[in-house]
C-alpha cells in the first residue's frame, strides 16, 4: 500500500528496512544518567509496532552538558543499560542510531554545577546565563568527547550515532553568526565556523571506522534575525559532503531564541509536514546523502507523498509513533483507518518533557508506563455490564478499554455527538485539530463494540434499568466564574464556554479574566482579538498560560502579541460598574481600573459534577460507581484520559 | 602540461548542409559563435589551470580568417594561447574526418596532456572530430564529461560523466587523452574587455600539421571507478522569502503563505444546515432570492 515508504534505504553500512524513523527526543526516563527498565520497555514498544530506524534520545559527550534526566554518554558505565535497550530494539528488526549532544549554552550551569561552555560569552536568549567562552584545549576536548562517545555506542550496540549539530546547540552555536562572535580559527567564515562540525564528524568516523553509520541532525534555518538560513545551510551540507561526508542529515529546525524555540516541536497551530521544506532545500543541495525530514509527518499518505516527491529519504513520524507505536504495522497491513492519528498537542510530550517529567501522550496513556501497561489489555476476569455517562475523552477512553476487556459496556452521552469539551476546544481556529482525539476516541469505541446511545440524559433510573454492575462516571464539570461585585441590573461575567456556544454576545472591548493557564483562555483571546475587538486578558498568575507547553506557549504568545491582545498579570477583577473593571494588584492590593469594558468573560475554575454520583450512591448502594475526568477532579484531557485508562484496566 | 581546447566555429542550424535550405541564407550573415559544448570544453580547459594542473590552455579552431572571432572570443574567456589550423573546406560540417585527421597531426606536435572538445555542435549535431582525433592519435576518448578533475597522485583525469537520466559515471582516464563535454558547469566565465582589444593587436599564429603525423606507441585504458543513480530533484513546495524576518517567515509557515480570509461562518445545526448554506449564496449573489 505504501511502497516507497517500506522500501529499505541504505544509511552507510547500515540498511534500514523501511523509511520511518523515530529521530531523537528527550523522553526524561533515565535514573543517573543511565537508561531505565523504562527506556527498554518503552523504546522496544516502538520497535515492535514495526519502525524502520529508532534514534535513541541524546547522549552527552561530556561532563558540561549533562542535565536533569539526562543520559551520559562520556562514561563506560552508560555501555551495559544501553546495551539493553540495542537488544531489545534489534529482537524486532529495527536499527537504532545513538544521538551525541553537548548543548553548550542552551542549559542551566546549576544543572552540572559548572559553568556553560559556548563558542562566546554570549546568553541564550531563553536560558539567559552567560557562558564560559572556550578555549582551543576546551574545544578538543569535547571533540574528544563525541569520539570517546561514539566508541562507547559502539560498544553498546547501535547501528549507527548521530552527531546533534541542530536545534540551537554546541554545533550550532559554533556554526551559527547569531552566537559565535569568535574571531579565531573557529569564529568569521562561514569555513572557520564550520571548522569544529567538521573535525567532529571526522574525529568520530575515525572512531567507529566504517562499522555504522555516522549521521548528523542540523537546523536547515534558524528562525533568527542574524542567524542561519536555509542557503547558508545548502552551502553547510555541500562543503559537509566534500570534506566530512556524513551518512545521512537529519534536517530539522530553531534554536532557543524566543520565536524559533515554537518551531522546535511544532504544535497543531503549523500545518502538517510544515518543515518539510527545509528538507527538500536541503536534499536539493546534496549530491547522494539521503536526507530526513521531520515536523508533523503523521499519517502514512503524508510520508508516502513526501518521499514520492523526492522531497526526504526517510521521514521522521516521531510523535506519530509515540501517540500509536503500531502505526508502521497498521500502515503496512492496510489499516491507516485503525492509526491513532497524533493531533500536535505537545502536552504529554514536548510539554513534560520540558519541565523535566517523564514523557506520556494525551491520547496514548501507556507511554512512558510501558513496564507496567506496555503488554497490551488483559482479559477480564469476569464480563461485567458497565455503564459510562459521558461521550468526553474520559468516557469514551473508559468504554473502550472496558470494552476491548471483555465488558459489555453502555455509552450514555446527552448532546448528539461524541467529544465533550473537545468540542468547544475546537471552535477555535488553529485548535481544531483537538478535535482528532474526539475523532480517534470515538472510533476505537464502535470498534470496540460499545453501546453508543445519543441525545440520552443519563438518570439514576435510566442507569439502574440496565442493570450495570459498574457505572463510570464521566460528566464533566461546570465552569465557574469569579464573583464580581456589579450592579444588580448590571451584566455579570461569564464563562467563555458560552460564548464559544454562542449563549452570549460580547462587546468591542473585552475582559477576559484567566486562571486556567492553559488553552482555554488564551485561544478565546485569540479568536476575540482577530474579531477585531479590543481584548484584555487579567489574570492572578505571573503569565498568561502558565500551564502550556514551553514551546507551544511561545507560539501562543507570538499570536497574541502580533493581534495585540493586552494582558495584566498578577490582577483579579474585584468590581465591574458601568464599563469600569475593577482590578487589585495581588501583590500590593492597590486597586486600578480597566475602562470601556463592554464584556467580562472567564476562564476561571471549574467545580465537579457530582449530583448523579451521589444520587447513584443513594440510590443503590451495591453499584460499584466510579468517577474519571473532569466530575473527579478538573483537569486536562490528558490526566481525564489517564484516569479513564487506569481505572478500566483494573474492572 | 597543455591544455588543448578544439573550437568549432558553430553557425547557425539554417547554414547546415543537412538543414533546409530556404532560411539559410537569411542567416547566413550571421556572425559565427561557440557553441555550448565547446563552451563547457573551454570551462574545464579553464578550470584544470585554476587548480594548478595545467599551466596553459590552448584554443585551437581550423578554418579560414573568418574563424579567428571564435579564437577571439576563447581570448577573452581566459584561453592563454590562440592557433588556427587553415582549412578551406567545410570544417566539421561534412568534413568532419579529415578535419579530425590534420587536428590531430596538429596536436600531435604540441604537448599537449589533455585535449577537450564540444560533445557536439549546434549546427551538424555530430561530434565526429574528437572520435577521429583520438583515433588518430591513440589517446583515450571520454565523452559526455560534466566535471573534471585532476587526480593528486597520478597524471590522471577523474571524470564525471553524464550516462543519461541524470545518472552519473565516475572515470579515471590515463593522460594524455580526449575529453567531451556535454554542457556548461555551474558558474558563467564572462569576456574581457581588455583581452578583447588585446585580441585585436596581435596576429593569430597558425599551424599547419607535420606531413606524416606518428603512430601512437601503446594503449591506455580507462578505468570505472563509480556509477551514481540519478538524483531527482525535490518536487517545488511552498518556501518563505529568506529575505524576510523570522518573525514574517513563521507567519508565512503558520499561514501557509495565505493571508488570513474573513470569510462568513454560518452555525447551527445540520437539520438547518440547506437552508443557511441557501441563505449565504442569496445574500453573495450567487442565488435567487
Amino acid at each position: 500500500m505504501y511502497p516507497l515508504l517500506f522500501s529499505p534505504l541504505r544509511i552507510g553500512p547500515v540498511v534500514l528496512p523501511n523509511r520511518i524513523v523515530s529521530s531523537a527526543h528527550t523522553t526524561n526516563l533515565s535514573r543517573d544518567g543511565l537508561a531505565s527498565d523504562e527506556h527498554v520497555a518503552y523504546y522496544e514498544a516502538r520497535a515492535r509496532g514495526g519502525l524502520g530506524l529508532v534514534v535513541m534520545e541524546a547522549v552527552r559527550v561530556h561532563p558540561t552538558t549533562a542535565p536533569r534526566g539526562a543520559l551520559i554518554g562520556y562514561d563506560a558505565r552508560a555501555v551495559p543499560p544501553l546495551k539493553r535497550v540495542t537488544e531489545a530494539v534489534h529482537r524486532h528488526g529495527t536499527k537504532i542510531f545513538a544521538q551525541l549532544l553537548h548543548m553548550g549554552r542552551q542549559m542551566s550551569g546549576a544543572d552540572t554545577e559548572l559553568p556553560l561552555w559556548a563558542p562566546s560569552c554570549l546568553p541564550c536568549p531563553t536560558k539567559r546565563e552567560l557562558p564560559h567562552p572556550m578555549e582551543p584545549e576546551e574545544i578538543d576536548e569535547v571533540i574528544e568527547g563525541f569520539a570517546r562517545a561514539a566508541g562507547l555506542m559502539v560498544e553498546a550496540g547501535f547501528d549507527g550515532v548521530e552527531v546533534h549539530a541542530a536545534h540551537g546547540y554546541l554545533l550550532q552555536q559554533f556554526l551559527s553568526p547569531f552566537s559565535n562572535r569568535r574571531n579565531d580559527t573557529y569564529g568569521g567564515s562561514l569555513e572557520n565556523r564550520l571548522r569544529l562540525l567538521v573535525q567532529v564528524l571526522q574525529r568520530v568516523r575515525a572512531a567507529v571506522g566504517e562499522q555504522i553509520a555516522v549521521g548528523v541532525r542540523i537546523s536547515a534555518d534558524e528562525f533568527t534575525d542574524g542567524g542561519l538560513g536555509l542557503s547558508e545551510m545548502q552551502e553547510v551540507v555541500r562543503m559537509l559532503e566534500a570534506v566530512a561526508p556524513p551518512d545521512y542529515i537529519s534536517v530539522s529546525q530553531c534554536n532557543y531564541n524566543g520565536v524559533s524555540y515554537a518551531t522546535m516541536i511544532p504544535d497543531m497551530h503549523f500545518p502538517l509536514g510544515t518543515f518539510v521544506y527545509l528538507a527538500a532545500g536541503i536534499k536539493e543541495a546534496l549530491q547522494r546523502t539521503p536526507v530526513f525530514a521531520v515536523g508533523r509527518i503523521v499519517d502514512p499518505d503524508q510520508a508516502e507523498q513526501i518521499l514520492a516527491n523526492h522531497q526526504a529519504d526517510a521521514v521522521c513520524m516521531t510523535r506519530a509513533t509515540i501517540c500509536d507505536p503500531e502505526l508502521p504495522r497498521k500502515a503496512r497491513e492496510g489499516r491507516p483507518e485503525d492509526i491513532r492519528t497524533c493531533v500536535g498537542c505537545n502536552q504529554g510530550c514536548a510539554g513534560r518533557i520540558h519541565t523535566g517529567r517523564s514523557i506520556r501522550c494525551l491520547q496514548n496513556p501507556t507511554v512512558g508506563r510501558e513496564t507496567v501497561w506496555g503488554e497490551g489489555l488483559a482479559a477480564a476476569p469476569r464480563r461485567k455490564k458497565v455503564v459510562v455517562v459521558g461521550g468526553g475523552p474520559a468516557g469514551l477512553e473508559a468504554a473502550c478499554v472496558a470494552a476491548l476487556r471483555g465488558h459489555q459496556v453502555v455509552l450514555f452521552e446527552r448532546r448528539a455527538e461524541l467529544g465533550g469539551q473537545l468540542i468547544l476546544a475546537a471552535k477555535v481556529p488553529g485548535r481544531e485539530g483537538i478535535r482528532g482525539v474526539e475523532q480517534n476516541l470515538s472510533r476505537e469505541v464502535r470498534k470496540a463494540g460499545v453501546d453508543v446511545r445519543l441525545e440520552v440524559e443519563a438518570t439514576v433510573d435510566l442507569i439502574l434499568a440496565e442493570a450495570p454492575e459498574v457505572v463510570i462516571l464521566a460528566v464533566g464539570a461546570d465552569p465557574v466564574v469569579p464573583e464580581l461585585e456589579t450592579p444588580a441590573d448590571g451584566a455579570a461575567a461569564r464563562p467563555v464556554e458560552d460564548w464559544l456556544e454562542g449563549l452570549v454576545e460580547v462587546g468591542a472591548k473585552v475582559a477576559l479574566l484567566d486562571d486556567d493557564g492553559h488553552y482555554r483562555a488564551t485561544s478565546v483571546a485569540e479568536l476575540l482579538a482577530a474579531e477585531e475587538r479590543e481584548v484584555w486578558v487579567i489574570t492572578p498568575r505571573p503569565y498568561v498560560g502558565t500551564d502550556l507547553p514551553p514551546t507551544c506557549w511561545v507560539s501562543q504568545e507570538y499570536r497574541l502579541r502580533s493581534l495585540g491582545v493586552r494582558v495584566l498579570t498578577g490582577h483579579v477583577a474585584t468590581s465591574w460598574i458601568g464599563k469600569d473593571l475593577v482590578v487589585r494588584d495581588v501583590f500590593t492590593g492597590e486597586n486600578s481600573t480597566v475602562g470601556e469594558v463592554e464584556s467580562v468573560l472567564a476562564a476561571w475554575w471549574r467545580r465537579p459534577r457530582l449530583e448523579l454520583y451521589r444520587q447513584l450512591r443513594e440510590a443503590s448502594p451495591g453499584i460499584a460507581v466510579h468517577l474519571v475526568g473532569d466530575c473527579l477532579a478538573p483537569r486536562r484531557a490528558m490526566e481525564a484520559i489517564a484516569d479513564a485508562h487506569r481505572l478500566a484496566r483494573l474492572l | 602540461m597543455l591544455a588543448v581546447v578544439l573550437l568549432k566555429k558553430a553557425v547557425f542550424l539554417s547554414e547546415s548542409a543537412l538543414r533546409p535550405q530556404p532560411v539559410q541564407g537569411l542567416l547566413a550573415t550571421r556572425r559565427p559563435f561557440i557553441g555550448a559544448h565547446d563552451l563547457a570544453a573551454l570551462h574545464h580547459a579553464l578550470s584544470l589551470r585554476e587548480q594548478a594542473a595545467v599551466s596553459r590552455v590552448a584554443a585551437i579552431t581550423a578554418g579560414g580568417s573568418e574563424a579567428d572571432v571564435i579564437l577571439c572570443q576563447a581570448y577573452a574567456l581566459g584561453a592563454d594561447e590562440v592557433f588556427r589550423v587553415p582549412w578551406e573546406g567545410d570544417a566539421g560540417l561534412t568534413d568532419a574526418s579529415p578535419v579530425g585527421r590534420v587536428l590531430a597531426g596538429v596536436l600531435a606536435g604540441l604537448p599537449a596532456g589533455v585535449v577537450f572538445c564540444g560533445h557536439l555542435s549546434p549546427d551538424s549535431g555530430r561530434g565526429l572530430v574528437p572520435y577521429v582525433v583520438a583515433q588518430s592519435l591513440g589517446w583515450p576518448l571520454v565523452t559526455r564529461a560534466v566535471k573534471v578533475q585532476m587526480t593528486p597522485d597520478l597524471p590522471h583525469l577523474r571524470i564525471h560523466r553524464d550516462v543519461g537520466r541524470g545518472n552519473r559515471e565516475v572515470v579515471e582516464c590515463p593522460l594524455p587523452a580526449v575529453v567531451t563535454a556535454v554542457r556548461y558547469p555551474s558558474g558563467w566565465r564572462y569576456p574581457k574587455c581588455a583581452r578583447l582589444l588585446a585580441f585585436r593587436r596581435r596576429n593569430v599564429p597558425t599551424l599547419s600539421p607535420p606531413s606524416s603525423p606518428g603512430m601512437p606507441s601503446e594503449k591506455r585504458w580507462l578505468a570505472d571507478m563509480e556509477m551514481t543513480r540519478a538524483r531527482p530533484r525535490p518536487k517545488k513546495i511552498f518556501t518563505p522569502d529568506e529575505n524576510l524576518s523570522a518573525a514574517e517567515r513563521m507567519k508565512m509557515i503558520v499561514s501557509g503563505g495565505l493571508k488570513a480570509k474573513k470569510g462568513k461562518v454560518v452555525d447551527g445545526s445540520g437539520a438547518d444546515a440547506a437552508s443557511k448554506v441557501y441563505e449565504v449564496l442569496v445574500e453573495c449573489g450567487y442565488a435567487p432570492k
